[in-house]
């Protein structure tokens, strides 16, 4: 918090001093930079962050570009006010392409074409919409900022962009500080497990595509006041790609790489290209290529790897007790007649599934069976064709799965899915504000999560709350598992499904974690639905076992009961062990 | 009556070129799951290469098997030098081949200048048929680009290389641990596709203007090709070819060819409403 905020005052005044004190030509070229590297730096905020691989950051930038240079030939003395103008054009223009774009989760690659030819069609449109956009030669003699009653000057223009463009980034810098950081690096890494606590991961990429919209729509009015001219180009393919390159080469998801990537790669280019002619233009290809198979993590991240920092530091975001939430009174759940088809396979034949009360309750059943597609219906992963879903006395039938999330399921999945590149205590965080993910609150709260005790429980007994800072990335296999479960129960847990929670653990592990888990459901009255092969585990851990065979139910009771049932162990050759 | 018949046959022959381009996008894309950014380069580099037939005296028809031979060659050395390293992660390959088509529409400029070159027509003059006046060599242009994309589509579904490549797409470790050599396999995908686009290059070259740029045209249309018509399978390919070209030759008949772009991009957009959502977390 602390560090990014003096760096941006010193940024401030390094910058104001170069503006002032390096001369005309070279202020000029510094404030033409930083307007791109705004640009950049919206791009990283859209890629870096939240993983969209957008070539069509070109759009909220340009058409604010032609906003701005139709509004100050139009009406001068309102420059300011334009600036903000811009800024929301930039901002709609991004929420309209996020929206035709994510809705319906194309591939990151459909998304990179989609916004490429978007932004080439753009191109070909302002060439042919001769009145507003000027045709082929564009709008040119933009006039500079105009305020407090002159149009001011050039220098006086290019310190007020440069100060304004660090400004921004600063600002950025800032944000993805937030939680809403994490969070969005959580969509970048693992999609299914941020909609499995309750984020909607299609609005979350929508917001950042408009927020990054908004960037880059101020960066496109600082531009064309500083160029004093704004061209079908600005669409190209040429710009489009290169603010890629300043991002990639600079370092991804560093914010401040991008920035040292524009400036680097555009004076170098503004110094050799006059040098090397067209040689340069082979460099900078050769470059992008370069980049991508050498350092594909950009340089900024590799030269700070040198002296041995990461770029993005494991932290340990803080986490309070929050305080017990009130008990439910309805009946836990009640899957009634669930059908669900695979083609021609029937997985699930209507089957009738209850929970009354608070239980700790086992699913079984050979391969095959349809436990892990009752328990993904359970929590909204996948749909069920017939049948309804009541979950903590509410009908969930055909919700999503962030919705089935925020009213209460969690669901910890087969292979344990945790969020690689953060913190132990930041994928504990993430989980925790899943409960209330509005982004805007994920903005401007502080990174301190209040937890429930029982995640809090499961971290200290297992030993993750003395590594909170570490990587998830780097933990072992069954660390990753208990994590994982203590993520399920971080956020708004009323009912939790594990599925195969042992796998992977030794005997003596798998009764450790029975006798864990039991004393969790005991201590705060958490309903657990288990999917095991464990007998020994089911043994320990179960109140109850429900057998599920060839997608029906096929018997219910307690372990004892059933490894007396002859028509189990008929299907199930393994009960017994 | 006959402007209508002219325009589907001039339709026919876009179809024509939008699928032969798109062909060897589909095929790296779908095999590989790569999007090669300098696709279009490629076909230019096939244009240049007909150009330099003509300029020592090699007959047209000759340039064509000649532009797939000099393309497969490119393709194979890229394959092995840049794209073997980043095939796994779309997003870097789609960032490195950028960087390549800058590099060969610059190289290309270094060695040719930016000059606009002219390939002349091997059978100049039209033919009568339908009732109208077309030109012979889109005529034979049609019938080329059929003969490529059907020996192609046999190629992949009827040889023992065609099971293998299927094999990859439906799962490439899978097959991997079947024993199947995919480094091979994706050598000749990517050189294949090269090769496709070279005769593409070699086939327009009398067409239009040959110039370190003409690759550039290509590439909006092939790729809302692939987005419509989707990419795991050849024939998703040629549907997608067939439809953005029905869209842009209607679309130019009543209004003009910026029109025509947003049609097609419309469609692109209006086919990811309805397509099946992928999988939360799928990479390509």
């Amino acid at each position: 918090m602390k560090r990014p905020l003096s760096a941006g005052g010193v940024a401030v005044l390094v910058v104001a001093a170069a503006s002032v004190g390096l001369g005309d030509f070279r202020a000029g070229q510094l404030s033409l930079f930083l307007s791109l590297a705004v640009l950049a730096v919206s791009l990283d905020l859209v890629w870096g962050y939240a993983g969209i691989l957008s070539l069509g950051q070109l759009l909220p930038f340009g058409v604010a570009a032609y906003a701005t240079a139709r509004l100050a030939a139009a009406a001068p003395s309102l420059s300011l006010p334009a600036l903000l103008l811009a800024t929301l054009i930039g901002a709609a223009v991004a929420a309209g392409v996020g929206v035709a774009a994510f809705r319906r989760r194309p591939t990151p690659v459909v998304i990179g074409l989609l916004t490429l030819v978007l932004s080439l069609t753009l191109e070909q449109v302002a060439e042919q919409w001769r009145n507003v956009t000027g045709g082929f030669n564009g709008l040119t003699d933009v006039p500079r900022i105009t305020a407090f009653g002159s149009e001011w000057s050039d220098g006086a223009q290019d310190l007020f962009i440069s100060v304004l463009a660090v400004l921004v980034v600063v600002a950025v810098g800032l944000l993805v500080r937030r939680p809403i950081g994490a969070v969005l690096i959580g969509v970048r890494d693992n999609e299914r497990r941020m909609e499995a606590l309750g984020y909607d991961t299609v609005a979350l990429k929508v917001w950042v595509f408009t927020v990054g919209g908004a960037v880059a729509g101020l960066a496109g009015a600082l531009y064309v006041h500083r160029t004093g001219f704004v061209s079908p180009q600005i669409f190209g393919f040429a710009l489009a790609t290169n603010v890629v390159l300043w991002t990639l080469v600079g370092g991804r998801g560093t914010i401040i790489g991008p920035v040292v990537g524009s400036l680097a790669i555009n004076f170098a280019t503004a110094t050799l290209a006059d040098v090397w002619l067209q040689y340069w233009t082979l460099a900078t290809g050769a470059i992008f290529v370069a980049a991508v198979a050498l350092v594909p993590e950009g340089l900024v991240p590799s030269l700070l790897r040198v002296v041995g920092r990461p770029a993005r530091r494991s932290r340990d975001p803080g986490l309070l007790a929050a305080l017990p939430a009130a008990g439910d009174a309805a009946a836990v759940f009640e899957a009634t007649g669930v059908d669900k088809s695979y083609g021609f396979f029937r997985a699930l034949d209507g089957v009738t599934l209850t929970m009354d009360e608070p239980e700790l309750r086992c699913l079984i059943g050979p391969n095959g069976a349809g436990k892990s597609t009752l328990l993904d219906i359970l929590c909204g992963q996948q749909a069920c064709q017939g049948g309804s879903i009541t979950m903590l006395g509410r009908d969930c039938t055909g919700l999503k799965a962030w919705e089935f999330a925020r009213h209460g399921v969690s669901r910890k999945f087969q292979s344990p899915q945790v969020i690689d590149s953060l913190s132990v205590g930041e994928n504990i965080a993430v989980a925790a504000w899943g409960a209330d993910p509005s982004p805007w609150r994920l903005s401007l709260a502080s990174s301190v999560a209040r937890v429930p005790q029982a995640s809090l429980r499961i971290l200290e007994r297992t030993g993750l709350d003395a590594r909170l800072d570490a990587g998830a990335g780097g933990l072992s296999h069954g660390d990753k598992q208990w994590l994982e479960i203590a993520m399920a129960m971080a956020g708004n847990c009323r009912v939790l499904l594990l599925d195969e929670p042992t796998a992977g653990m030794t005997a003596s592990e798998s009764l450790a974690a029975a006798e864990l888990l039991r004393e969790v459901h005991t201590d705060y009255r958490l309903p657990v639905l288990i999917v095991e092969h464990d007998m020994a585990f089911i043994r320990a851990v179960a109140d109850r076992v429900t057998v599920l065979a060839r997608g029906s139910l096929l018997a219910d009771g307690t372990v004892a009961e059933l490894e007396d049932a002859p028509e189990v162990a008929a299907v199930y050759g393994g009960v017994g062990d | 009556m006959d402007a209508l018949t002219l325009e589907l046959l001039n339709g026919v022959s876009l179809f024509a070129i939008l699928a032969i381009v798109a062909l060897g996008l589909g095929i790296v894309f779908g095999l590989m799951g790569v999007i090669n950014l300098a696709h279009g380069e490629f076909v230019m580099l096939g244009a240049y290469v007909a150009y330099v037939a003509h300029t020592n005296g090699l007959s047209h028809w000759l340039s064509l098997p000649l532009a797939a031979v000099v393309l497969f060659v490119v393709g194979v050395v890229i394959e092995v030098g840049l794209i073997r390293r980043i095939h796994r992660r779309p997003e870097l390959t789609i960032l490195a081949t950028f960087g390549l088509s800058v590099c060969l529409r610059q190289i290309a400029e270094l060695v040719f200048s930016k000059d606009f070159q002219s390939v002349p027509n091997p059978v100049p003059g039209a033919t009568r048929a339908f009732g109208v006046l077309f030109p012979t060599y889109r005529y034979l242009l049609i019938v080329i680009v059929a003969g490529v994309v059907a020996a192609t589509l046999l190629a992949f579904t009827r040889s023992r290389f065609g099971l293998v490549v299927r094999a990859i797409v439906a799962d490439r470790d899978l097959a991997e641990s079947a024993g199947i050599r995919t480094g091979v396999t994706n050598l000749c995908a990517f050189g294949v596709g090269a090769a496709t686009a070279g005769i593409a290059g070699a086939l327009v070259a009398p067409l239009g203007a040959v110039e370190p740029q003409a690759g550039l045209a290509y590439l909006p249309g092939a790729f809302l090709v692939v987005i419509v018509g989707g990419y795991n399978r050849l024939w998703g390919v040629a549907a997608g070819a067939f439809v953005v070209a029905a869209v842009q030759t209607g679309v130019i008949h009543f209004y003009d060819a910026v029109w025509a772009q947003i049609a097609s991009l419309a469609l692109a957009v209006l086919v990811l409403q309805f397509r099946r959502p992928t999988p939360a977390g799928a990479v390509v």
